[in-house]
């Protein structure tokens, strides 16, 4: 089980929290320019490395705020946890 | 005229008929006194900091942190949001006085009164006793005096916060768990010695 | 009273003036607190204690504690029924009922004994290959019944069973030497200390070793540190209790052993440790060899046979021939030389043992270096092992020695218990000389420490403990000085790895004992090609289950390493699961069970409903009437009785659980008209509209209504189970899609009670409360919302329903909803209230033709499979979903869509999931389903909806629907049955 560092709260368990995915990932638009590959891409594709990896996470029986961490998706280890608003961590370190 | 009930009132008569469901001495859960909930949110903290100011003499505490004045208490739930803790019959007025105040920032309050309930959980097994329905440390090391977390305890989402001594915890939750609360709480057995 | 036969006549750490009896396989037997049942029954003369797990081979005790492969018992009976516990873990206690499994009538005598017999026909994947014709369903439960382990229990378990979360600095696994000294270093620098033991006291292997530490009697020593330990605030013991699991960021779990008598108020403990650091002193287990026959009874570990005779004061034999390549086991066989048993020889495989080999023969033990076990004979109990010189010294068996006697003690290697380590993903590294893996180091917060970390002096032990516990406190982040590491007797303590003699014709010699795995099924396995040591793992069962190759590991690794001629690293090691000893479910479940499981809310009108007897369901997550049993004899009659009050009179309804979102700020509108598929940008102030929302695939996933109460303040009103996850979606979009956008948005569903009052005589029964609200149609159409006062309470009224009647839904403060429903119940008395469940709702708005998202939608279902296609058309804006909505899949004219069916025998309700067959004949291939479907005494017929393929431009088509092996015909229809004009919904 995680411990995910919310930059509220503080660390807490991993079921206080929902994973939201890889980021960045940007909503393309308007719909009538969107290509119906692009949309495609935009829903479902994603890198899925295998190594670090930047997500979102929701801190759902904390604060309710958005944020991002910064994952290995081989070791589990978490390098840092950052506020929506600054600016997206690097994924090599 | 309607009357007003809470799932507090059910257990304090049931309470009061039948005593406590369990009898420890290093534990107690019971319905704390009724008060009145004002849920603030706002965008603009420095308006709301000034409003509070001004009606209550509060300040808006850091994250994690309970400011407590009299019979009003100021927790922090998140980054733009408060929960104001205050004698049940000022509700309203201080609800019109803060909106007064608040002018054009973009600011609500929802009075939440009536959506969660609150317990009083003191004694000194009571970190102990949170501590088989909560996956953080309640320990006065690790909880000290004033601090709040939103988190889930027995199963479901709750409020918890030190109002200032050590063993003493108010959790607050979704009025409709009030009864599973207490279930949950008074079936628990702490680890001894 | 029976006396122990095998009980040595003084010492060990048993209490004989507490002597208890209890029961194994039928017969009573006596031993005293302290034992547990492996060394009672041992004292009793009791050799076989369970049945292998493929062949029913007789087996007996081969370890002492978590090691043991063989001695599977089952505990008590009915609901407390425990199985597939070790025998050498019990504590025996007063009146225990012990039985041994997968054997019958017991294992002494066990009727499926016969299947070694059938050895051949079940080499390792038997199942793949001799059962499968003409099916190994066919075979199965046979083949399930005669191989296996314990019988769960039927009933529920009464035990209570808790749960524990706690936090600390370092946690150390192992109350042996290492940990102890862990523990004391790691709490005198200061750090928040646990100390975990599976055993009933701390000491570990100072339980039976006679050692001294620090200049005293080693077992004062731990009695001291456990003293310590307990009087510091900061530091926890916990005895009988196993870290059997080690998860993400130092997370290790614990299950707790705290009573097995009735009235022990809890039976066990499942405790959630998260460690800043974590310190694994869990010790080392002995290995055994693998010869013919090795598995007979009276073969067991040298440690196992130490510690019966010093810990439990048991003559596990009169008789013993040791066979060994370490030096451990020379203070083994003293051991037992000097509390009586004769050592018939030690037989040491390595040729050149040193002096530790010498002073053994001065004491007048003959010893055979050089030696290799050869097979053992006898059957029920060990009777004699044969030995040969060593392949390395000649051929084994060219000159054979047969060596009397009714103990074999064995010792083939230490492998340190890296467990843990290993589900912690802690790296290894191969000790060639060792024989064994040893962790390495690197793994975050996690460390292995004396015998665990491949340390087998007691010396050794301690200063490596001390050392891991002090470093382990100062990386948490204590500070102060730990002082000086406790001290021992340095001493030799060398290992020449032996996993195997060699094969001995076609006779069986075990790797695993408790998956009955032989060193012939590794040799098939390598036979038929498989490599990986993962494939082999899993084709043989070496090293899985409960056991987790506890004794078998290295050794299979040993003969892979010589029948794949590749070292032993590149081989590599399979991975070690959870648990590590077995844990009950009782314990995993905790107190999540029955009530506890899944917490319902309840709804501010939960006391009026259950004195109007109302029949609660989970729904949603809400704890809600299904229909109140006060309304008639059985279901049927209370739910037709509910219908009729709301349809021709006037019905209440709670709900109190319909989600309620507050959304407010001057982007408001515009959020809401990006959130939503409808435009609700140009909703009125005071005005409702119904709208639903989409996801990003443009796939339905709530409606509702959505309130405007001002220019820049709205009410979402969501489905009662969709509420969290809409203000969930709600927070999303606003917090990392538009953070620019003045919104904020308040989940207020709790804050307010809901009480739907809908029948032609709602406006009646309304008009007898005092309000200030004008109720007069014109003043207050359908689907308007009004703000003020009812009987002086602030409320909200707004004129819409599910039911398709005159409807108003009343909000106001949850404290007070329950007092107006009583005052509603009193003032339509007369008219003929009804509260009503959601079975009646169901069936009322099924009848008008309402849809209700995820019944009569799934997970493809999208606006224009509704009818709602239109609405897109009137719409610039963008909103979540609108791009999918544009695919040529969503444009298919044989989509799923939504429409009423109706049987064609007016009395027939369709059955909910029933499917309109494309080919009535073959009964085959489907158009389609049935979603909903009632009886409507209004429409005096039954009525469905359902989603059919291109179901819209086929209304008035007739199909056939089949269920269970009946068709029914019936005919696709519009839905809008009941009041097509909207007359009384408007009223």
């Amino acid at each position: 089980m995680l411990r995910i560092s919310c930059p509220w709260c503080g660390p807490r368990d991993e079921p206080e929290f929902r994973w939201g995915g890889e980021v960045p990932v940007i909503r393309p638009g308007p719909p009538e320019a969107v290509s119906d590959s692009a949309w495609a891409e935009y829903l479902f594709i994603r890198d899925n490395p295998k190594g670090w990896v930047r997500e979102r996470w929701l801190h759902a029986l904390g604060c309710r705020q958005w944020f991002i961490v910064v994952r290995n998706t081989l070791s589990h280890e978490i390098r840092t946890t950052t506020k929506l608003g600054d600016s997206l961590p690097e994924t090599a370190p | 005229m309607l009357e007003h009930r809470t799932p507090l009132d059910s257990i304090r008569e049931r309470q009061a008929q039948h005593g406590p469901t369990i009898e420890r001495r290093d534990f107690h859960v019971a319905p704390a006194h009724e008060k009145g909930l004002l849920l603030l949110q706002s965008a603009s903290v420095n308006s709301l900091q000034e409003a509070l100011g001004q009606v209550l003499d509060l300040t808006l505490p850091a994250a994690q942190q309970v400011n407590v004045l009299g019979n009003y208490a100021l927790l922090w739930l998140a980054p733009a949001e408060w929960l104001l803790e205050l004698p049940r019959d000022e509700t309203d007025p201080v609800e019109s006085a803060l909106t007064q105040r608040l002018g054009p920032s973009l600011t609500v309050i929802t009075d939440f009164s009536d959506a969660l309930v609150s317990f009083e959980v003191s004694g000194s097994g009571a970190p102990e006793t949170l501590m088989t329905g909560c996956s953080l440390d309640m320990r006065s090391h690790a909880f000290p005096a004033r601090r709040v977390v939103r988190t889930a305890l027995a199963g479901v989402p709750a409020i918890l916060w030190n109002p200032g001594n050590p063993d003493r915890f108010r959790c607050l939750l979704d009025r409709g768990f009030a009864e599973h609360f207490l279930t949950w709480l008074e079936g628990t057995t702490p680890v001894l010695g | 009273m029976r006396t122990n036969p095998h009980r040595l006549e003084s010492g060990g750490r048993i209490d004989r003036s507490r002597p208890l009896s209890f029961v194994f396989d039928g017969r009573r037997y006596n031993g005293f607190a302290g034992d547990t049942l492996a060394s009672a029954l041992l004292a009793n003369g009791v050799r076989i204690i369970g049945r292998s797990f493929k062949l029913h081979r007789p087996r007996g005790l081969m370890g002492a504690w978590s090691e043991e492969p063989n001695a599977i018992v089952q505990l008590g009976s009915g609901a407390t029924a425990v199985p597939n516990l070790k025998a050498t873990q019990v504590e025996i206690t007063e009146g225990l009922q012990a039985r041994s499994v997968n054997c019958w009538p017991s294992a002494r005598r066990d009727a499926f004994a016969f299947l070694k017999l059938f050895g051949p026909l079940m080499p390792a994947g038997f199942y793949y290959k001799t059962f499968m014709w003409p099916s190994w369903h066919w075979f199965e439960p046979t083949i399930r019944r005669a191989a296996g382990l314990g019988i769960s229990p039927r009933v529920p378990d009464p035990d209570r069973y808790e749960e524990r979360h706690e936090h600390c600095d370092v946690l150390v696994v192992g109350g042996g030497p290492g940990g102890i000294a862990a523990a004391l270093a790691a709490s005198r620098a200061g750090a928040r200390v646990v100390l975990v033991d599976d055993r009933p006291v701390l000491g570990g292997s100072l339980q039976w070793e006679e050692k001294s530490i620090d200049g005293q009697p080693a077992l004062e020593w731990v009695a001291a540190a456990e003293q310590e330990l307990r009087a510091s605030s900061s530091a926890r013991v916990l005895k009988r209790t196993t870290a059997f699991g080690c998860y993400d960021h130092n997370l290790v779990a614990l299950s707790e052993r705290i009573g097995s008598e009735p009235a022990a108020a809890v039976r066990e403990r499942l405790w959630h440790v998260r460690a800043a650091r974590v310190v694994v002193a869990s010790g080392a287990i002995e290995r055994p060899m693998v010869f013919a026959n090795n598995d007979v009874p009276g073969i067991m570990l040298a440690s196992a046979a130490m510690s019966y005779a010093a810990q439990y004061a048991v003559r596990p034999g009169r008789r013993a021939v040791f066979v060994v390549s370490t030096d451990s086991a020379y203070e083994a066989a003293e051991s037992l030389r000097i509390r009586g048993i004769e050592i018939a020889a030690i037989v040491d495989t390595r040729k050149d043992p040193g002096e530790i080999a010498l002073s053994a023969q001065r004491a007048g033990i003959p010893i055979l270096a050089g030696y290799v076990p050869v097979r053992a004979r006898g059957t029920l109990a060990v009777k004699s092992i044969e030995v040969g010189l060593s392949p390395a010294n000649g051929t084994a068996g060219g000159s054979a020695r047969h060596l009397e006697c009714d103990l074999v003690c064995v010792s083939g290697g230490w492998t340190p218990t890296v467990h843990l380590y290993s589900q912690a993903r802690g790296q290894m590294r191969y000790d060639r000389e060792r024989g064994a893996f040893i962790p390495a180091a690197g793994t975050k917060g996690f460390q292995c420490a004396g015998a665990a970390a491949g340390n087998l002096s007691l010396h050794q032990c301690l200063t490596d403990g001390f050392a891991a516990g002090r470093e382990a406190a100062k990386a948490a982040g204590a500070t102060s000085d730990a002082g000086l590491a406790p001290i021992a007797k340095a001493e030799r303590s060398a290992v020449t790895a032996f996993w195997a003699s060699p094969r001995d014709g076609h006779r069986k010699a075990w790797v695993d004992f408790q998956n009955d795995v032989t060193r012939g099924d590794l040799e098939l396995a390598v036979r038929e090609n498989l490599r990986s040591v993962e494939h082999i793992k899993r084709y043989t069962t070496t090293g899985m289950a409960v056991d987790q190759g506890k004794t078998s590991n290295m050794n299979a690794l040993g003969i892979l390493s010589e029948l794949l001629q590749t070292s032993i690293p590149e081989i590599g090691t399979t991975t070690f699961r959870p648990p590590y000893d077995p844990v009950t479910l009782g314990t995993l479940a905790a107190r999540h069970v029955g009530g506890l499981y899944h917490p319902l809310r309840h709804t501010p009108l939960d006391r009026q409903h259950a004195a109007a007897r109302a029949v609660f369901e989970d729904f949603g997550g809400w704890w809600r009437p299904a229909w109140y049993a006060s309304h008639g004899r059985n279901r049927e009659e209370c739910i037709r009785v509910e219908k009729r009050a709301a349809r021709s009179a006037v019905s209440l309804f709670d709900g109190s659980p319909l989600g309620k979102i507050e959304v407010r700020g001057p982007d408001a509108a515009l959020f809401l008209n990006r959130m939503y598929y409808n435009t609700m940008r140009t909703l009125a102030a005071g005005r409702i509209r119904y709208g639903i929302m989409l996801s990003e695939h443009g796939v339905i996933i709530d409606d509702g209504v959505c309130i405007r109460l001002a220019d820049d303040h709205f009410l979402v009103s969501t489905t009662s189970g969709g509420a969290s996850r809409i203000f969930g979606a709600f927070e999303d979009w606003l917090q990392c899609e538009w953070p620019d956008l003045r919104v904020l948005v308040t989940n207020v569903t709790s804050a307010w009670g809901n009480i739907a009052v809908a029948g032609p005589k709602a406006r009646e029964l309304l008009s007898r409360l005092d309000t200030d609200i004008d109720l007069d149609p014109h003043a207050f159409p359908h689907l308007s919302v009004r703000r003020g006062r009812l009987e002086s309470v602030p409320v909200r009224i707004a004129r819409v329903g599910f039911t398709g009647e005159l409807s108003f839904e009343l909000s106001l403060p949850a404290g007070y909803s329950a007092s107006l429903w009583q005052l509603l119940l009193e003032r339509g008395s007369p008219m003929g209230v009804m509260p009503i469940g959601i079975e009646a709702l169901q069936e009322l708005r099924t009848e008008k033709g309402y849809l209700h998202v995820g019944t009569d939608t799934d997970g493809r279902t999208l606006p224009a499979d509704i009818g709602l296609g239109e609405v897109l058309a009137r719409k610039t804006d963008d909103f979540v979903g609108r791009r999918s909505l544009d695919r040529a899949d969503a444009k298919r004219s044989d989509r799923l869509q939504f429409v009423g069916l109706e049987a064609h025998e007016r009395a027939t309700v369709l059955p909910v999931g029933a499917h309109l067959v494309a080919d009535p004949k073959t009964r085959r291939g489907s158009h389609g389903y049935v979603t909903s479907s009632c009886m409507s005494e209004a429409l005096g017929r039954s009525v469905a909806l359902g989603l059919v393929q291109g179901g819209r431009s086929r209304l008035g088509e007739s199909v056939q629907i089949y269920s269970d092996g009946r068709l029914f015909p019936a005919r696709i229809v519009s839905p809008q049955w009941y009041d097509p004009k909207g007359e009384r919904l408007n009223a």
